[in-house]
């Protein structure tokens, strides 16, 4: 059975598309047939991070409007087998995209055997990411720690259990895991930033996940490679057990104390 | 009174103005025997007249009841002090109803009718009860007592006619009592709302006593002032 999986947020630039790429390239890594598609038409981002942006062809649009098949337009990753891109279209704008469309496009990579179809939103809360969540079975809720990001999590929240093809056909609500990305967890001490323990109070999801903030994502958007794939990083060790858990699997939280502790707390312990 | 707060001075008007769907009551109609259905209905109207005087109301039309002279069904509504604004979306043929009734089509949920009841049946307002925690953009509406079993959240809105209980943290907006019941209460478990009002009277966040902030709560009305108390 193939799974649907939305990464959404409300607010722009919280980390979605790191999210998206990392999370995809995570699960190809773990053997499954992984597709993420980028449903940010006009921005088109999703392919830069995952290093593919030198070989698209055909985009998502060009699917939906019938200009090419899906096969001519899933771009094979070169370092992990069984991962595909489907990316967005930069010169059309986002009402290229229609809901027959989408479904059509979902359907066929479903008969193809895919277990994963990863669907990187687009900011807001318009047609784009509408359609995003649309046909979702799960979402990832990527939420940073801050006030209005944590605001408009939640009003994507009460959009996936009442705007989607499961709450209109009254079928299971779409399951749904909250993401907390760019934790700096002493800038949570000195209250510049919301806890994990407040985020999840206010929103009442489960966690599946806390990324640190790190410069490990920036280093991997530069060279093309998905953040998950250096293992060494704090950030790529925070997603790889972000999908254990989303697999099943129970991992403890990591990078979600201020471990940096001085001369003195390290002598004592305190 | 800050800029913010929505003009609530005259507790029946406030919803109207913005075009809320409070009041709507949904008429039911289970036979094409209009004589009969009315019959029952003025019986019906009469247990309660005060609460369905000059009421819009939707009209509800499954296949049953069909072919149904709609038109002669809108008029003859009209004595009764029923205004028939709309046919339900869920209603059978709707768009078709609609235009030779000259109404309007409403999305709204009509209340599933079991085999026993009448010709005709208005919906009561009755309590209702919301699961799923209330988000911030979301608006719950309801024409009786409202019970929230989750919390509602900042940036979302609560309104019912009668009591609004709620077993989370209220951090939005709840509007008890409004369509000027004064007699309402709002209960909830954790008070940290943008807004609390009974029957139009508000407190903004900013004019809440901070002793009370977080806590388990009870507000009412009481010589037109909201009073809010710890609860238990
Ligand atoms: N854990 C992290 N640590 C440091 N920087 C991060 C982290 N996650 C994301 N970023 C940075 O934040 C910026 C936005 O990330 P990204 O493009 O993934 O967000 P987005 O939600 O997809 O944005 P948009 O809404 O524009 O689509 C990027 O510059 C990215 O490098
Ligand atoms: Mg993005």
């Amino acid at each position: 059975m193939s799974k649907i999986v939305v990464v959404t947020s409300g607010k722009g630039g919280v980390g979605k598309t790191t999210t998206s790429a990392a999370f995809a390239t995570g699960l190809a890594m773990k053997g499954y047939k992984t597709a993420v598609i980028d449903f940010d038409v006009g921005l088109r981002n999703l392919d830069l991070i995952m290093g593919c942006e030198r070989r698209v062809v055909y985009d998502f649009v060009n699917v939906i409007n019938g200009e090419a098949t899906l096969r001519q337009a899933l771009i094979k990753d070169k370092r992990i087998e069984n991962l595909y891109v489907l990316a967005a279209s930069q010169t059309r704008d986002k009402d290229a995209l229609s809901q027959e469309g989408v479904k059509k496009v979902l359907d066929d990579l479903k008969a193809d055997g895919f277990d994963f179809i990863i669907c990187d939103s687009p900011a807001g809360i318009e047609k784009g990411a509408h359609l995003a969540m649309f046909y979702a079975d799960e979402a990832l809720v990527v939420t940073n720690p801050e006030v209005s990001s944590v605001r408009d999590s939640d009003r994507i929240l009460g959009l996936l259990s009442s705007k989607t093809h499961r709450a209109a056909n009254d079928e299971p609500c779409i399951k749904e895991h909250l993401v907390l990305t760019r934790y700096a967890p002493h800038r949570v001490e000195t209250g510049e930033m919301l806890s994990v323990e407040d985020v999840q109070d206010i929103l009442a999801i489960p966690l599946l996940g806390v990324i640190p903030e790190s410069t490990a994502v920036l280093n991997a958007s530069n060279q093309g490679a998905p953040v998950i794939l250096d293992n060494e990083s704090d950030a790529g060790q925070a997603y790889d057990d972000l999908i254990e858990r989303f697999l099943g699997n129970s991992v403890d939280f990591r990078f979600i104390d201020n471990k940096k502790k001085g001369f003195f707390g390290r002598m004592f312990g305190s | 009174m800050t800029a913010t707060a929505p003009a609530l001075d005259n507790p029946s008007e406030c919803f109207v103005l913005r075009n809320r769907m409070t009041g709507i009551a949904v008429l039911d109609v289970l036979s094409n025997d209009i004589n009969q259905l009315v019959i029952q209905l003025q019986q019906r109207l009469q247990l309660a007249p005060e609460l369905f005087k000059q009421a819009p109301v939707a009209l509800h039309v499954p296949a049953a009841a069909q072919p149904l002279d709609i038109a002669a069904l809108c008029s003859a509504l009209k004595p009764l002090a029923l205004i028939p604004v709309a046919i339900t979306a869920t209603s059978d043929n709707a768009a078709q109803l609609a235009q030779q009734a000259q109404l309007g089509v409403l999305d709204i949920d009509s209340q599933k009718s079991s085999p026993t009841t009448p010709a005709a049946a208005v919906t009561a307002p009755a309590t209702k009860v919301v699961k799923q925690p209330v988000r911030s953009g979301q608006q719950i509406v309801c024409d009786g007592d409202l019970i929230v079993l989750g919390q509602v959240g900042a940036g979302a809105e609560v309104i019912a006619a009668g009591n609004i209980h709620i077993y989370g943290a209220l951090r939005g907006r709840a509007f008890a009592g409004a369509k000027g019941d004064e007699s309402c209460h709002i209960f909830c478990r954790q008070l940290d709302a943008e807004l609390v009002a009974i029957a139009g009277v508000f407190k903004v966040s900013e004019e809440l006593d901070d002793t009370l902030r977080q806590q388990p709560s009870h507000i009412q009305l009481q010589a037109d002032q909201l009073q809010i108390a710890a609860l238990g």
